[in-house]
């Protein structure tokens, strides 16, 4: 379609073995209606004064440009006329109706607006091939969600709005989703139909469960002659015979999609592949595989299998290593003469062996030997025997020289420079390069999947820079809640969490995105209000590393809470009486390297003020002011490998609350003892200790299958036996464990224990009527099984079994006596909401003396809990 | 204004919409126009007002500090239209924006990097153009902002030399400030990075195990050579001397005993 200077009579000859340099005297555009001369010579780029070759770069450039827009139907450049070197262009342009709307019909809203993103045919001409490319499109979109008899259909009008323009509709049918109803293989004489679906992860069969219909079959079909095959005993069911028939009937796999999309299939057949191989079956290859479609909806897959047959390995040789000795590495490599041939392990073994480290490559890789290669060639295969050869490069340790980030635009160089193990000066170490990789992605500021390290060898001087890319995402957390709950009506919270800010830059406006970060210190803010009668104000300020040499961190935090009470009820101007409570506090913690560098110790001081007037007996006394002042020291180890999701590793926490023993070196307590002191007295400084034990495992079953097994403790008591332990910390048991709209009295602990209600397992003193216990236990088993760990999503659900009381006498500790319960639940993490949480819990041990519920319960959870 | 907005979206009068995106662009409502100028550009590919769409679209980009976005509008501005009168500012504002987008030392330079490249490629084609002291300057001030940076991360792994793993540092601070000579052998900043070296190397030296002591020792007397002979008047040179005396001794101490 497209020419120019075509030898004809019409035009002039030109000599395309000799191109010649023109003047251009005139450019004369024709066939022209809709699109304009000016906007055309901006694109087609010669103008008249020009000097170009002819034939030449510049007209086909031009050709190219205008044809790129696709707004033409065709063009032509004409050489008409030569005068010496001056030349007279025509550039003829054929149009056609060009496309100003489109629509698409019989698709949901989100697909659809996903799909016109995907077509952009505004302005261009509605060519056949056009429309044919926007069809396929459209259905490798649907084909790809499993609608594989997916029609399209393009209707065309003329625009009503203008003469030129064209309207296209799409109207899609998608049908119905096609699933797969039954997968049969052939040829498959080693491994069972039922083994072999294992590896097609994707391609699965619908569920269905046919046993009850096919007991009634046999029934009806039973004759006497029958009868007696199942009453003699001697008539033996073999195992595989049992396994089939279960196969045929039963198939319950309701999690998992039974969509049938072509691309995944292919990458399942590969994958059985290689789960042929891993059995030895070197050669394993599928003959064919089709599709039988039984109706509209439903196909069933046929897969014939050519097994081959199994191999064995007679004979390893090692050649290049001269670091390490031939039966040195056959002992770490871990596979012997006269093992199943698999392929999939040795090369794990030789390359990279999940986290444990201990295969060949690493050997190597971990110790500066960053150019080392291995091939694993099977030099010889007789019958059923391979022989092969470990050929090595080792090369040289290379030392690194620099670290390079990429792509943190919002995290300064300092703040992810300080978590990076692998040291300029140091020899290369793969190890340490993922240490480094989880370690940046627990800093939370960058996407996980996308942290990705990549040595860049410096020639010559065997050194090597490490460049870490990285994307940033957002980890600040908003909170906005409402909800109704005890004696307040309607609590609203209002919450941020900002966690990578940078209180250096807050004076300077420009580097407000949308507020100065990048230091990697956290702020939060927190108010709850439900008007006059609650409020609460929480401010806390961390900065991981004062002072920028040590992770010692610092982190200040204040918090101010009102609590009143009315006389009346719904007339809010008639106080009765309040609370009040502010403080601060001030700690310091810091990473440990003794006993290992997994231990951290944190110590902090804080100071609270209470004022109170005619307010029940929270605080011990009804009217009057307390002062606490409180030191505490954690004591922590935690290598976890997930702060969302943990699949191994363990959590230990050690915590240690004291005041200060007032009633030990106070006159007033000294004489007759703390009966005679007024309540005033007794609690102008509140005095008590207090210790918390958290522990916590995580066991792997696989990957997306985690056990965590967790014990919690608490006991608080006091200095002598010149005063009680007062009311204050006491531990209170039962619900989701929040903090929240039930209940917003201070100096309390609430803990959770699903399947009772919210604080409902706490103990009175019946002498001094305090509320809350002194000492708690509480045991949790929890299963996990990740639906999705995506870092913008985690999902995960799980099914749990604990146990936990709360005494308020040593004397009636005891651990065997605990409130039990079992149940289910889903947990969601949204990056800007935090964790939220849903849990179905029975509780199995009522207790209606003290008023403990059990019985079915639901809880609703936000944020991660320690205990 | 909202409303007028949310009208024009669903309109397919394209003339009435170029007259919308116009009017908010000369308002300088530019989040507006952008929307609109995006809808009305494959309408108008071909007509007389697409250079005036693409290139106000650029703009409304621009303005509204979508640096990398504006960059790639421009690039396609002067790629489609080299002869238009616009095409040399089109071609600057695409360096330009990614300038603008550069953030400082203590962040990825990416964008850095690729300003410096297209402000060098501008300045190859356009060797008259009124901007071209501008982006020389530009040029300037961004090779100063790498310098700056690799400053910033040897003076960091310096820093970690005196924290609670310091020992882990003191040999990433050498290499660091090693790379930085290298890269940067005319730096300013290279007197105060080869004074710390000499501080570094002979603390290393100090906490090395034997074997290692009579090397790092005298790497510290040659880190002080090189910085007594290019910086003899350097105010560092009181303490740089007493390392180095320190060196000579302890090298000494090593000779005897073995």
């Amino acid at each position: 379609q497209v020419r120019y200077g075509v030898n004809t009579a019409e035009g002039v000859q030109i000599d395309y073995t000799n191109p010649r340099v023109f003047e251009i005297a005139e450019v004369l555009y024709s066939g022209l209606s809709s699109i304009e001369e000016r906007a055309l010579t901006g694109l087609v780029g010669i103008k008249v004064g020009d000097k170009i070759s002819i034939p030449g770069n510049e007209i086909s450039d031009a050709i190219k440009k205008l044809w790129k827009q696709g707004i033409i139907a065709d063009v032509q450049i004409w050489l008409t006329k030569i005068e010496g070197d001056r030349a007279f262009l025509e550039i003829r342009i054929t149009e056609r109706p060009r496309i100003t709307k489109f629509e698409i019909e019989g698709v949901n809203s989100s697909q659809k607006s996903d799909l016109k993103e995907q077509i952009g045919v505004i302005g261009k001409v509605a060519s056949a091939p056009l429309i044919k490319n926007s069809e396929t499109l459209i259905k490798k979109y649907y084909v790809a969600k499993g609608y594989l008899n997916a029609n399209v259909k393009t209707l065309q009008e003329t625009d009503s709005v203008g003469t030129k323009g064209a309207q296209l509709t799409f109207i899609v049918d998608k049908m119905s989703k096609v699933r797969i109803n039954k997968i049969e293989f052939e040829g498959n004489d080693s491994f069972s139909d039922q083994r072999l679906k294992k590896p097609l992860k994707k391609t699965n069969e619908k569920p269905r469960f046919w046993l009850v219909a096919r007991l009634f079959d046999q029934i009806f079909k039973t004759t006497p002659n029958t009868v007696s095959n199942y009453v003699d005993s001697t008539y033996t069911v073999s195992e595989s015979r049992f396994k089939s028939f279960i196969n045929d009937n039963v198939k319950l796999n309701f999690l998992q999609s039974s969509k049938f999309i072509q691309a995944e299939f292919e990458a399942d057949k590969d994958g059985l592949i290689a789960f042929y191989n891993t059995k030895g079956y070197r050669d394993a290859a599928i003959v064919s595989s089709s599709v039988t479609k039984l109706d509209e909806d439903y196909i069933n897959l046929n897969i014939k299998v050519d097994e081959g047959s199994k191999y064995y390995i007679r004979d390893i040789d090692w050649t290049g290593n001269y670091k390490y000795t031939s039966s040195q590495l056959s002992g770490l490599l871990g596979i012997k003469k006269g093992d199943v041939y698999n392929r999939e392990r040795i090369e794990s073994r030789t390359s990279f062996d999940g986290q444990s480290g201990d295969d060949i490559n690493s050997l190597y890789m971990d110790d500066g030997y960053l150019f080392f290669r291995l091939e694993v060639v099977e030099v010889r295969a007789d019958n059923d025997s391979i022989d092969l050869e470990m050929r090595m490069y080792e090369g040289e340790q290379a030392t690194i020289k620099r670290i390079i980030l990429k792509g943190n635009d919002r995290t300064s160089d300092h703040v992810v420079l300080r978590e990076i193990r692998t040291l300029p000066g140091q020899k290369f170490s793969r190890r340490d390069l993922i240490r480094t990789t989880r370690e940046l992605a627990q800093l939370g500021y960058f996407d996980p999947e996308q942290i990705n390290p990549k040595p860049i060898p410096n020639n010559g001087d065997g050194t090597v820079d490490i460049e870490f890319s990285l994307v940033e995402k957002s980890s600040d957390q908003i909170q906005l809640s409402g909800g109704f709950g005890g004696p307040f009506g309607f609590v609203g919270t209002v919450g941020l969490q900002l966690n990578n800010f940078s209180i250096k830059n807050i004076r300077d406006w420009s580097k407000w995105r949308p507020y100065p970060s990048g230091d990697g210190q956290r702020l939060s803010v927190q108010v709850q209000s439900n008007g006059r009668r609650f409020q609460n104000y929480n401010m806390t300020f961390s900065e991981p590393w004062l002072g920028g040499k040590k992770p010692n961190s610092f982190s200040v935090s204040f918090n101010r809470t009102v609590n009143r009470t009315f006389t009346d009820y719904y007339n809010p101007s008639d106080v009765n009486g309040f609370l009040k409570a502010s403080g601060f506090t001030i700690g310091l913690g810091r990473k440990l390297r003794w006993p290992d560098d997994y231990f951290g110790i944190s110590n902090s001081i804080s100071y609270q003020f209470y004022d109170v007037f005619n307010f029940g007996n929270t605080l011990g006394f009804s009217t009057g002011q307390a002062n606490s002042i409180t030191f505490n020291t954690a004591i922590s180890r935690s290598n976890i490998d997930s702060p969302q999701f943990p699949t191994h590793g363990s959590q230990f926490n050690l915590n240690i609350n004291l005041t200060p023993p007032y009633s030990l070196f106070l006159d007033r307590f000294n004489d007759g003892g703390s009966s005679d002191l007024t309540t005033r007295e007794r609690y102008q400084f509140i005095e008590y200790n207090k210790t918390l034990m958290d522990a916590s495992y995580f066991i792997p079953f696989t990957k997306k299958f985690v056990l965590n097994a967790r014990a919690h403790l608490g006991f608080i008591g006091s200095y002598g036996n010149k005063t009680d332990t007062g009311p204050f910390e006491r531990f209170f048991l039962g619900g989701n464990g929040l903090n929240g709209a039930n209940n917003f009295i201070i100096g309390q602990d609430i803990i959770a224990l699903r399947g009772y209600e919210d604080n409902s397992i706490v103990p009175v003193d019946p002498e001094t009527g305090f509320r809350g216990g002194l000492i708690f236990n509480k045991f949790v088993a929890e299963l996990r099984y990740a639906v999705s760990l995506a870092p913008t999503s985690t999902i995960y659900v799980l099914a749990f079994g604990e146990a936990g009381n709360a005494w308020n006498n040593y004397s009636e500790y005891s651990p065997r006596n605990l409130f039990r319960s079992a149940g289910v639940g889903a947990r969601v993490f949204l990056p800007a909401f935090g964790l939220l949480g849903l849990d179905w819990a029975y509780g199995f041990d009522s207790d209606r003396e003290l008023g403990i519920d059990g019985g079915s319960q639901i809880h609703f959870t936000i944020g991660q809990q320690i205990r | 204004c909202a409303n007028r907005l949310a009208k024009l979206e669903k309109s397919d009068d394209y003339e009435e919409l170029y007259k919308g995106a116009i009017a908010f662009y000369e308002q300088g409502k530019y989040s507006k126009a952008q929307i609109l100028f995006e809808k009305i550009s494959p309408y108008y590919r071909g007509n007389i007002e697409a250079e005036k769409v693409q290139f106000y679209w650029a703009y409304s980009l621009y303005y509204q500090r979508l640096y990398q976005l504006a960059s790639f509008r421009f690039k396609n501005f002067y790629q489609t239209y080299g002869r238009s009168q616009y095409a040399e500012e089109s071609e600057y504002m695409s360096a330009y924006a990614l300038y603008k987008d550069a953030p400082d030392a203590n962040l990825d330079q990416t964008s850095s990097e690729e300003a410096v490249i297209s402000m060098q490629n501008f300045l190859n084609r356009w060797p008259a153009s009124k901007y071209y002291d501008d982006a020389n300057k530009i040029i300037d001030e961004l090779q100063v902002r790498f310098e700056t940076k690799a400053y910033l991360k040897a003076k960091l792994y310096h820093k970690l030399t005196t924290g609670l793993s310091y020992k882990n540092y003191l040999e990433a601070a050498i290499v660091t400030i090693e790379a930085f000579k290298h890269d940067f052998p005319d730096s300013k900043y290279n007197e105060e990075l080869l004074y710390l070296a000499v501080e570094t190397e002979f603390k290393l030296a100090d906490n090395s195990i034997q074997s290692r002591k009579k090397e790092r020792y005298n790497k510290t007397v040659a880190f002080y050579k090189e910085f007594s002979e290019r910086y003899p008047e350097s105010e560092y040179m009181s303490k740089v001397s007493s390392w180095y005396d320190q060196s000579l001794k302890e090298l000494q101490e090593l000779n005897k005993t073995q």
